[in-house]
């Protein structure tokens, strides 16, 4: 549930102007709030390093993050290992006939 | 030219070879493995070898990639090698993705033949897999990490090889990688918490 203290405040001038002047181009507006998280979460994941990526896995696999925070960082890493997962999964009930020189 | 038409069950692309022969597992690949690539990777890995510099610096990526396809290419050169052979590609792909492309084609020409194929791009990968459901469901796409756990499975590598090598790869690609090999880790279950160097993991 949303409280006082989710509230995320910024300065930004020209990008208010320009986000009220869509949103009264628009029938019904434009969702500012919605278009904010969005856009900050996809700056927050392209800003982030790899190796940055690779600590918060290893924090969020220590249970030291929490999973939304996890979800909204690297989301699209956790998926990434899950469709992994499934490749792996799928790759040991192969059959390794051919694979090796000594079989 | 490695033995053409010789078709192993794992297709190799250009990248992938390149980040396993960089690891110190790689002699035992050679040793033990079968592996099949085609001559659009081959090329790939012979203009790397023409266009990097074997004198680049120690740790570039340059070097690492030079280095890389210099061992890659040995195995499937060498013409009495009969586990590293080499598919010639018709119609032959061209631009830059021209060695991912060449494997997808010769798995939707010959989808019987292969079980998996090894591809560095993720992406890839995932094009490749979508080609395995649709032609053949026998086989599957899977990271060059997945090249080590085999010699594990069939012992020609210790667990604490195993590990220190997925530590090599994570760390010459720059943790491309590292969902793929956190992926074997998990779904195996391997534990290498105790191999891994601490280091490593940032």
């Amino acid at each position: 549930m949303a409280t006082s203290n989710d509230k995320i405040q910024f300065r930004g001038g020209e990008e208010k102007r320009a986000s009220q002047l869509l949103s009264e181009m628009r029938l019904g507006g434009i969702n500012i709030s919605e278009l904010a998280r969005e856009g900050l979460k996809e700056k927050l994941r392209e800003v982030l390093s790899n190796e940055e990526r690779v600590e918060l896995h290893q924090q969020y696999l220590d249970g030291e993050l929490n999973e939304g925070v996890a979800k909204v960082l690297i989301g699209d890493l956790l998926e990434d290992i899950e469709r992994e997962r499934e490749a792996v999964g799928k790759a040991e009930t192969l059959s390794t006939e051919g694979v090796f020189q000594n079989k | 030219m490695g033995a053409d038409e010789i078709r192993h069950p794992v297709l190799v692309d250009t990248d992938a070879l390149i980040s396993v022969a960089n690891t110190s597992l790689w002699p035992k690949v050679v040793g033990n493995l079968k592996l099949t690539t085609t001559n659009v990777c081959l090329h790939e890995l012979q203009r790397h070898i023409r266009e990097k510099s074997e004198y680049a610096r120690d740790g570039s990526r340059q070097k690492w990639i030079y280095d890389g396809s210099v061992k890659s290419l040995e195995p499937f050169e060498n013409n009495s090698n009969t586990a590293f052979t080499t598919i010639n590609s018709v119609p032959r792909p061209h631009g830059p993705d021209a060695g991912e492309q060449s494997l997808e084609q010769e798995l939707e020409q010959h989808p019987e033949s292969y079980t998996f194929v090894v591809l560095m791009d993720q992406r890839g990968r995932e094009s490749i897999s979508q080609t395995f459901e649709e032609r053949d469901q026998y086989g599957v796409a899977v990271a060059p990490s997945y090249l080590l756990y085999l010699l594990h499975k069939n012992g020609n590598c210790s667990k604490q090889e195993f590990c220190e090598t997925c530590g090599e790869l994570l760390e010459g690609e720059g943790w491309t990688n590292y969902s793929a090999i956190q992926a074997i880790w998990q779904e195996i279950p391997i534990d290498c918490s105790s191999y891994v160097d601490e280091n490593l993991l940032p």
